[in-house]
């Protein structure tokens, strides 16, 4: 057991104060995780400390934060001595690192974000061939970092959905089963700010230029 | 608000009943403590029964795998149910926005189909997207119904009752801080199971608090063998921030993956067609002698199925396909030789899901409780003593759409009063009285003091005298609770969402302890190490419990139902 201090990111904006840093000093063994001390302090020091978790295996996706600026899993992510935690970056922060998802969510209602059918099948199970990049893309874990990780997203501009507005629209699309046109979706949200442009990541894995923005960009060019 | 069913809880039991009632005119309110399509639903390992592709078996070997491998605790009219409605598990899934495995032709064959330990033949479909995939699909089939409302971050702290009927629910919204009285016709319990009572000891999600079990409780509904706790068998023993963690099941051991203890000697020979429980157990005694590692646990050495042909395809499972996350994690934990099976891993059963609960009836209605409807891992029966891994998400659509369906039929020209004005006023007074409450115990450390406690008293290896001691520990902290401190904020107010969990852990705690220790026999994931054998001659009994006159439990037993199986005689 050793002693560090890390630095956390405390914002209540329904309160009116500033966003302000908070050092806490903590006792960390060897493998210690993000998640891991976030819990030591609210168990122990202040539980009004407002974090989000899940599964602690980084498979809900709900603990992502910005971790000295970049956006990780608490759960996986091994605890330094003077990290920063902050919440992600673009979203409506409720309380210290807890955004709201649903803005995001009513957003995307403008979108049809379900599968809409010509027909019903004729029979149950379908025949169906999953394309792979389908398989991926609904692996997302709707975590919100590749927002955070997008220099050009900002929730309160309609004008554009953001990396995980066209993964969204990439699911569909990639969906044998549904039958809108989701590429003038993507027009509609904005995907041209993207040509220039290679910022976001998803800390998943999920190649985002490779199978969501880039095949939008190539079907609108044609 | 008012509507004409509430639904609580949104994994996948929770969105399908409510999905099947309103495709049925039902007007919904959709209640998620977190977000809808979470909960433990997307953190599933990634496998479905379906049951078996022959339909001239109408289910009936999947059925005697489930009471088999239930050890005859099973509600055996409910396994029938399960097994001959099984195969609309994909479909449902499939409808709202998920998707299953297929063959290179788009099919739905032997191809695809795993065989899970305690199953006699393969009938576990792949979800290739695991969790998340299920889960956005079910937000998919929310969003497309503009008849269900759906309310996230939201706990309900009472159900409104009046003259042993429920007419909806008191509720906090988190994001909000907002007080919400919801009115409804009907009221449907989906929140799952209670495993977080054993955190760090889980692989649970922070929500299954059991809320649901205690609600219903409250309301007067019975709940069955609340001591039927599965413990996955291969659970991560250290580092501290991932104790509980699961990295595999039975069937991940593998054709010749082995077993051992700390001696090198193995403790259980083909572990990949055990059950959970067989496995568990194993592991548990084990330990219990005193042949465990320095981390509590046993050795599994995978090293061998690298150079089997079955095996192999394990392990590329395992490197790349729905198993990677498991990886993953031992990587993480153990390190690369460990992750590649070039060194054993140090496991240890962990708290995966509860088979016992509210005791329902083929329609989803809760026994004894007018208007009130219950499916999914906060049920009772289907599973018996141990669950057959991968019928968990099968139980979740079954008997989701089965209670969606019932609600919807008595929603139709039902005509019963409203929750009355004083007894609204009242509950949310009683919410308010929470908030600001200026006592002396700080509620989180209360509740890691109840975790400890039902791990170390009431976990896996379990003893009258031990079991004892954790039902005094239980008062204790019941006792405690009277005195709390909890934040005056509404918004967010992360200690109000301690105490009202809390509120709900306890009786389940109390359930549990009471439970292990009535029944004086080893059966199923029971594992008591002063009674160790099953004793069918005095236990083939349900244990069931009931809120007393005094707001206490009450416990009693009722012989099983061996409604089409009966147990082999034993000894003569």
């Amino acid at each position: 057991m050793e002693k560090i201090t890390v630095k956390i990111c405390r914002h209540d904006p329904e309160a009116g104060d500033k966003e302000k840093v908070e050092e806490f000093e903590v006792s960390v063994a060897e493998k210690s995780t993000v998640l891991e001390i976030l819990m030591q302090i609210y168990d122990t020091q202040d539980s009004s400390l407002a974090f989000s978790h899940g599964c602690r295996a980084k498979n809900c996706g709900l603990c992502a934060v910005n971790i000295n600026g970049h956006p990780r899993y608490a759960c996986v992510s091994a605890i330094t001595a003077d990290a920063e935690i902050a919440p992600l970056s673009h979203l409506p922060l409720i309380r210290d690192l807890v955004f709201d998802r649903v803005p995001f969510f009513d957003y995307l209602e403008g979108f049809q974000p379900y599968i809409v059918r010509e027909k019903e099948p004729d029979a149950e199970p379908e025949t169906v061939v999953q394309p792979p990049e389908h398989a991926r893309l609904m692996s997302c874990l709707e975590c919100f970092a590749c927002l955070s990780s997008c220099t050009k997203y900002d929730y309160r501009d309609k004008s554009f959905g953001g990396p995980l507005g066209f993964v969204k629209l990439a699911q569909l699309h990639y969906d044998v089963r549904d039958s809108l046109d989701r590429v003038s979706q993507a027009r509609e949200m904005g995907i041209a700010k993207c040509a220039d442009c290679s910022g976001c990541t998803c800390i998943a894995g999920i190649p985002l230029k490779q199978i969501v923005i880039k095949p939008f960009l190539e079907s609108l060019s044609k | 608000m008012s509507c004409d069913l509430l639904c609580i809880g949104a994994g996948g039991a929770g969105v399908t009943a409510a999905i099947t009632a309103g495709d049925k005119g039902a007007d919904v309110i959709l209640l998620s403590k977190d977000h809808i399509g979470y909960g433990n639903t997307r953190i599933i390992g990634g496998i479905m029964s379906q049951g078996d592709l022959d339909p001239s078996r109408q289910g009936e070997d999947f059925l005697r795998d489930m009471v088999v491998g239930g050890d005859y605790l099973n509600n055996q009219k409910l396994c029938r149910l399960l097994s001959r409605e099984a195969h609309n598990a994909p479909i449902l899934v499939e409808r709202f926005g998920g998707m299953v495995k297929r063959d290179s032709h788009g099919r739905i064959s032997a191809e695809v189909l795993l065989q899970a330990g305690g199953h006699t033949s393969p009938r576990s479909l792949i979800f290739p997207s695991t969790g998340p995939g299920v889960g956005q699909g079910l937000r998919y089939g929310v969003a497309r119904r503009k008849n269900i409302r759906a309310l996230e971050k939201t706990i309900v702290f009472d159900l409104l009752r009046e003259g042993g009927k429920v007419l909806g629910a008191v509720c906090y919204q988190l994001t909000s801080g907002e007080i919400i009285v919801i009115k409804a016709k009907k009221t449907l319990l989906a929140t799952g199971g209670g495993a977080w009572i054993y955190y760090p000891h889980t692989d649970d999600s922070r929500v299954a608090t059991g809320d649901g079990f205690t609600l219903a409780l409250d309301a007067g509904a019975e709940l069955v063998d609340m001591e039927q706790v599965q413990y996955i068998p291969f659970g991560l023993t250290h580092p501290a921030g991932m104790v509980g963690i699961i990295v595999g099941e039975p069937m991940t051991a593998g054709p010749v993956g082995i077993l051992k203890n700390i001696h090198g000697k193995e403790i259980l020979s083909g572990v990949a067609a055990k059950t959970r429980a067989q496995v568990s157990n194993a592991i548990i005694l084990e330990v219990a002698k005193g042949n465990g590692t320095k981390h509590g646990g046993c050795l599994l050495d995978l090293k061998a199925n690298k150079n089997h042909p079955q095996g192999k395809i394990l392990y590329q499972y395992f490197a790349e396909g729905i198993f990677k996350p498991f990886t993953n994690l031992v990587k993480a934990a153990y390190g690369e030789a460990a992750a590649v099976w070039e060194e054993p891993w140090d496991v240890y059963p962990t708290a995966h899901f509860f088979m016992g609960g509210i005791v329902i009836n083929e329609r989803g209605e809760v026994n004894g409780v007018e208007n009130l409807y219950a499916c999914g891992e906060v049920t009772g029966g289907v599973h018996g003593g141990n669950r057959l891994g991968s019928v968990a998400m099968t139980e979740l659509f079954v008997f989701g759409k089965r209670a969606g369906e019932g609600a919807a039929a008595a929603i139709a020209g039902h005509n019963s009063p409203e929750a009355g004005k004083s007894l609204i006023a009242f509950q949310v007074e009683r919410l308010k009285g929470m908030i600001g409450k200026k006592g002396k115990h700080r509620v989180i450390e209360l509740k890691r003091e109840l975790q400890k406690t039902m791990w170390e008293k009431v976990g896996p290896a379990r003893k009258e005298e031990e079991l004892k001691e954790g039902l005094e520990v239980i008062s204790v902290i019941e006792e405690k609770m009277k005195d709390i401190k909890i934040l005056g904020t509404y918004k967010y107010n992360t200690e109000l969402l301690d105490a009202l969990e809390l509120r709900f852990m306890l009786p389940v705690a109390r359930s549990v302890a009471l439970s292990a220790l009535a029944r004086k026999e080893s059966r199923g994931a029971h594992v008591r190490l002063d009674y160790p054998e099953r004793d069918d001659h005095n236990w083939l009994k349900n244990i069931l419990v009931k809120r007393d006159d005094a707001d206490g439990i009450a416990v009693h037993t009722r012989p099983v139902e061996l409604t089409y199986l009966q147990p082999p005689a034993a000894g003569n």
